[in-house]
């Protein structure tokens, strides 16, 4: 089970977390095109190393923050706001 | 009972305790096992194999047994599938041998070793194919399993617990003890586990010196120093049962106030001093009661005084089993043989054996074995290729030990590599920054060394430091492989294996899965280390390329009430109750579950049926009274908030006027359907919106992950005021006339407060908030007031109501009215790909030209399509036949499903069945007759309008 420092009340376990999937997405206009708008309901990243999401401290002061976590090791490279732009991490 | 040997470390000479074995009673002394106390009985069969049913005797005296799997206790305390070698005794226990029939001795089903050959790896995949596998099921399914689930709820409880130290110390043997102090002394605090009732490890069943003082001596100074040290929690009777990420640790404890205890535990560091596992040897008949593990018999002396066979043969490897059985001999125990695999050894490593005038037979193995029920006599022969006559040597005990594994089951679990190391022929983790395998368990044997580099800077010494300076085979390689066992639970031999590699299946995890090698409960402690190396040896490949399967959690066999804990029964989910709890209670409602709610299905007991259609004419006819305190509220604020809603809903949001109320759809972005409700405007920057009671939650979290990660330009608050309000809900034709029994300075006049609007005021002097919105089709207030005034309010509106003839109703009684009136009932009607056309709003949907959640998708191009499964009225034929949620709809005489029944009633305002269900294209079928099929049975019915009753819907404006 992995823990993760909310920016707001610290380390805390998992279980306080809910996870909200891939972070940054960016969502297309009303006018995308079939193809366009299905890449964006359905497709994620599924990257072997840094992955960038997003979580919510649901069971604590419920704010959604960002994380940039290894999917290998499974470490924390990286927790900033919900409006921060994606961070450089060297993997 | 037998006498006991002096000195025994484990046990209490003086304090007999009574047990029964397959009912016979037997004696032992307070500190035995089932296992050592079945030994200084004489009991050597233990249980029988899995699939050969074969005698079995105690292998082991720890996790790593393959023969002591019993039944313990009674009734409904029952536990199968217990670990002799790990269950003390206690008074009266009850132990009972296992996977037999119809008794130990005479076990019917021991034929089934006559015919193993029948029984290959893989057989079910192959040898019953014939004619029909299901001619053989029934039977093969009668012997498969081992042990017998307790008929009855276990009445144990069972308890969770979390913790969080900067050490976690696994393994409370010479190292693990000795880490944990000098960690402690550092400051640090530190919890050390032991997964056996006693400390000490290896050194309780070979001693040595330690510091130049004797080893029990130094081991007492630990335990009694750990005990002082307020830094150390030490647990016995504590097994780490798996690691995770992030250095999270699930221990499992026994005893205490409760039978067992799951600690999780958050560790800044863990340090894995888990030991290492003797390993068996493999040839012909290695199996028979008598045959065990070198330090089985060690312990069986040192720990429990007994003395594990009148003429002990000890079989190994390595250096080590010469020192053992010098010590055996001193002790007393007749060692008259010992067999070394190696063909040279050094003088001075055999002196000691030699010395106590052991017969030492270098270069060999055991051959073969005899004896039914405990072990007679072996034959031995050159461990090369066979030459002459083998030799035989009369014995009823054989001590084996192929050297010993790192325990790395742990520190598989946390993803440290394995690395192969032929000085002792095993695996051995390597170490990460913040976990450790330290001393055995990291393949460093030399325990001085290990304790000095702990003491003087408490860091462990580096390194694999092998226990022999040579090793031999392990695997005998000669005679019948098809009775070599390598995995002793799960009757897994050496022809298993080459049966597996010749079909191909030569990954290991592969190897593994075919042949179920080191699958059973002790998950190959003792048989993944002989399978990977004869693996190798079959297609030859050094086993460090051959690779090793990967160790999951549990580590040792974990209880489920342990996993439960105190989340069983009652307490499995949290329960919430409305403010009008007791007020339902006081009316003898019975309960049901809703979501997390208990609400009041009915009132009264027995005919269901009646009681709810009694409630339904109550409504229809006069007023009822409905606890709606469950419904989602939620107070939507702020300057942008008619612009949030806009988006939320499908429905026009900006439009409504304050006092005003809308019925609304929310979509996800897949454009389907997840919640409907309705929601009021009470200022212009100030709406409250009504979930479903089931989902206040969930939409509460919906509108903050948008407002919070998308939108975040909108200036807008959302709480929740779920539990802050009671609803008493007044539905029908007379709800006004009670509502009127009331002071009020609400207008409640039909002119005044129209069908969908909102008004705040006073009711009797406490605030509230009336509602003019129905689920039932009648003239409904739903009235809200501080949650504190909720039971006045309802037993008031009781009160009043008696004259005329209020009746509280119930979910069930609402369910029907709605099925009644065709409403929606959002997760029965629609499913996870109902799009708001399917149920009949697509036009509002397609004339919102602001944005809003799942509006592009709508014109995807499979939602466009004209035979979506589309919301329907059902009524069947014969309006006496029950429908059923759930049963599928078909064309007159088609075998395709064309959708299905969503809800279902017997509606007692119409006097017949009537249901609600997706047809394909359905709303172009009214009129058509179609057919239900409800497990194979079909009856009539005909598409009509999803509203049953009262059409134009005057009735709601009442």
């Amino acid at each position: 089970m992995l823990r993760l420092t909310c920016p707001y009340c610290g380390p805390r376990d998992e279980t306080e977390f809910r996870f909200g999937g891939q972070s940054h997405l960016a969502r297309p206009d009303e006018g995308a095109d079939d193809r366009v708008w299905g890449e964006y309901l359905f497709f994620r990243d599924n990257p072997k190393g840094i992955h960038y999401e997003r979580w919510c401290h649901a069971h604590g002061c419920r704010q959604w923050f960002n994380v940039a976590r290894d999917t290998v090791t499974h470490e924390i490279k990286a927790v900033y706001d919900m409006l921060d732009a994606k961070p450089e991490i060297d993997e | 009972m037998k006498s006991r040997l002096p000195g025994a470390r484990d046990i209490d000479p003086g304090t007999p305790i009574g047990f029964t074995f397959n009912g016979k009673r037997l004696q032992g002394l307070a500190g035995d096992t089932v296992a050592s106390a079945l030994a200084a009985n004489g009991v050597s069969v233990l249980s029988r194999s899995f699939k050969r049913h074969r005698p079995r005797g105690l292998f082991a005296l720890g996790v790593e047994d393959t023969g002591g799997i019993v039944r313990a206790g009674s009734g409904a305390l029952v536990e199968p599938n217990a670990s002799a070698a790990r269950l003390p005794i206690v008074e009266n226990l009850e132990v009972r041998s296992q996977n037999h029939w119809p008794s130990l001795e005479l076990d019917v089903l021991r034929t089934l070793d006559l015919v193993a050959d029948l029984f290959p790896a893989g057989f079910y995949n192959k040898t019953f194919k014939w004619p029909d596998w299901r001619w053989y099921e029934w039977a093969l399914r009668r012997t498969a399993g081992i042990g017998t689930a307790p008929s009855r709820p276990d009445p144990d409880a069972y308890a969770h617990r979390h913790a969080t130290v900067d050490v976690l110390v696994c393994g409370g043997g010479p190292v693990g003890l000795a880490a944990a102090l000098v960690e402690a002394k550092a400051g640090k605090r530190v919890l050390l586990v032991e997964q056996d009732a006693t400390w000490g490890g290896s050194l309780r069943h070979s001693p040595t010196t330690l510091d130049g003082t004797a080893s029990c001596i130094w081991l007492n100074d630990r335990i009694r120093e750990i005990g002082n040290n307020p830094q150390v929690e030490a647990l016995v009777q504590t097994t780490a049962v798996g690691l995770y990420d992030h250095n999270y640790a699930l221990l499992a404890k026994k005893g205490g106030s409760v039978r067992e205890t799951l600690i999780r535990v958050r560790a800044e560091e863990i340090l894995l001093a888990t030991g290492a596992v003797e390993q068996p040897l493999v040839f012909e008949n290695n199996d028979r009661p008598g045959i065990m593990l070198l330090s089985a018999v060690e312990g069986l002396a040192a720990r429990y005084g007994v003395v594990a066979g009148n003429n002990i043969v000890i079989a190994g490897n390595h250096d080590g089993i010469y020192a053992s059985a010098a010590a055996l001999s001193e002790r007393g125990l007749n060692v008259s043989a010992l067999l070394d695999a190696r063909p040279e050894v050094d003088e001075a490593v055999m002196a000691p054996a030699q010395a106590a005038g052991i017969a030492v037979h270098r270069g060999r193995l055991p051959l073969n074995t005899k004896g039914r029920k405990r072990l007679r006599e072996i034959s031995i022969s050159a461990s090369g290729p066979a030459e002459g006559l083998s030799q035989l040597l009369k014995c009823d005990t054989l001590a084996m030990s192929g050297g010993y594994a790192p325990a790395a089951h742990l520190a598989c679990h946390a993803k440290l590599p394995l690395e192969y190391h032929e000085s002792i022929a095993a695996f051995a983790p390597r170490r990460l920054a913040n976990i450790r395998p330290i001393g055995a368990a990291a393949g460093d044997f030399d325990l001085e060394r290990t304790l000095g580099a702990i003491a003087l800077s408490g860091r462990e010494a580096d390194g694999v430091n092998p226990f022999s300076t040579t090793m031999g085979p392990r695997i005998a390689q000669q005679g019948d492989k098809r009775n070599q066992w390598v995995d002793w639970l799960h009757d897994v031999t050496l022809a298993d294996l080459e049966l597996a590699v010749r079909e191909n299946y030569r990954s290991v995890e592969h190897l593994k899965r075919y042949t179920t090698n080191g699958m059973a409960i002790d998950q190959g402690k003792t048989s993944n280390l002989n399978a990977l190396t004869h693996l190798a040896a079959l297609s030859e490949r050094e086993i460090a390329n051959v690779g090793t399967t990967t160790y999951r959690p549990p580590y040792a066999p974990l209880t489920l009430g342990t996993i439960a804990g105190g989340h069983r029964g009652e307490f499995y989910a949290p329960v919430q109750r409305s403010p009008l709890h007791d007020q339902q209670v006081k009316l003898g409602a019975a309960f049901e579950r809703y979501g997390s709610w208990l609400r009041p299905a009915y009132y009264g007991r027995g005919d269901e049926q009646g009681r709810i259609h009694a409630e339904v004419k109550a409504v229809r006819e006069g007023v009822g009274l409905f606890d709606g305190s469950p419904l989602g509220k939620l107070e939507v604020r702020g300057p942008d908030a008619a612009a949030f809603l806009q988006r939320i809903y499908l429905n026009n949001a900006e439009n409504l006027k304050a006092g005003r109320v809308r019925y609304g759809l929310m979509l996800n972005e897949n454009g389907t359907i997840i919640d409907d409700g309705v929601f009021a405007r009470l200022a212009e920057d100030r709406f409250l919106v009504s979930t479903t009671s089931g989902n206040a939650v969930r939409i509460y979290n919906w509108m903050e992950e948008w407002l919070q990660c998308e939108w975040t330009d909108l200036n807008v608050a959302v709480t929740n005021a779920t539990t802050a309000w009671a609803n008493v809900t007044l539905a029908g034709p007379r709800a006004r006339d009670l509502l009127d029994a009331f002071d009020t300075d609400i207008d409640l006049s039909r002119e005044a407060f129209p069908h969908q609007s909102f008004r705040a005021g006073t009711l009797e002097g406490v605030p509230a908030r009336v509602w003019r919105v129905s689920f039932s089709g009648e003239l409904c207030f739903e009235v809200n007031v501080p949650l504190g005034y909720g039971p006045a309010l309802w037993d008031a509106a009781m009160d009043k109501g008696e004259a005329l003839g209020v009746k509280p109703y119930g979910v069930e009684a609402l369910m029907v009215m709605r099925i009644e009136k065709g409403y929606l009932h959002i997760g029965s009607d629609t499913d996870g790909t109902t799009t708001p056309d399917d149920v009949g709003w697509g036009r509002i949907a397609a004339r919102k030209a602001a944005h809003f959640i799942g509006k592009r998708s709508l014109i995807r191009p499979h939602n466009l399509r004209r035979d979506r499964h589309q919301f329907i009225g059902l009524a069947p034929e014969d309006g006496k036949l029950p429908l059923h949620s759930g049963s599928h709809l078909t064309a007159m005489g088609g075998d395709r499903s064309e959708g299905y029944v969503t809800s279902a009633t017997f509606s007692p305002t119409l006097g017949r069945t009537i249901g609600l269900g997706l047809l394909r294209g359905g709303r172009g079928r009214l009129g058509e007759r179609i057919e239900v099929v409800d497990a194979g049975k079909r009856q009539l019915a005909s598409v009509v309008d999803p509203v049953h009753f009262d059409k134009t819907g005057e009735r709601l404006h009442g």
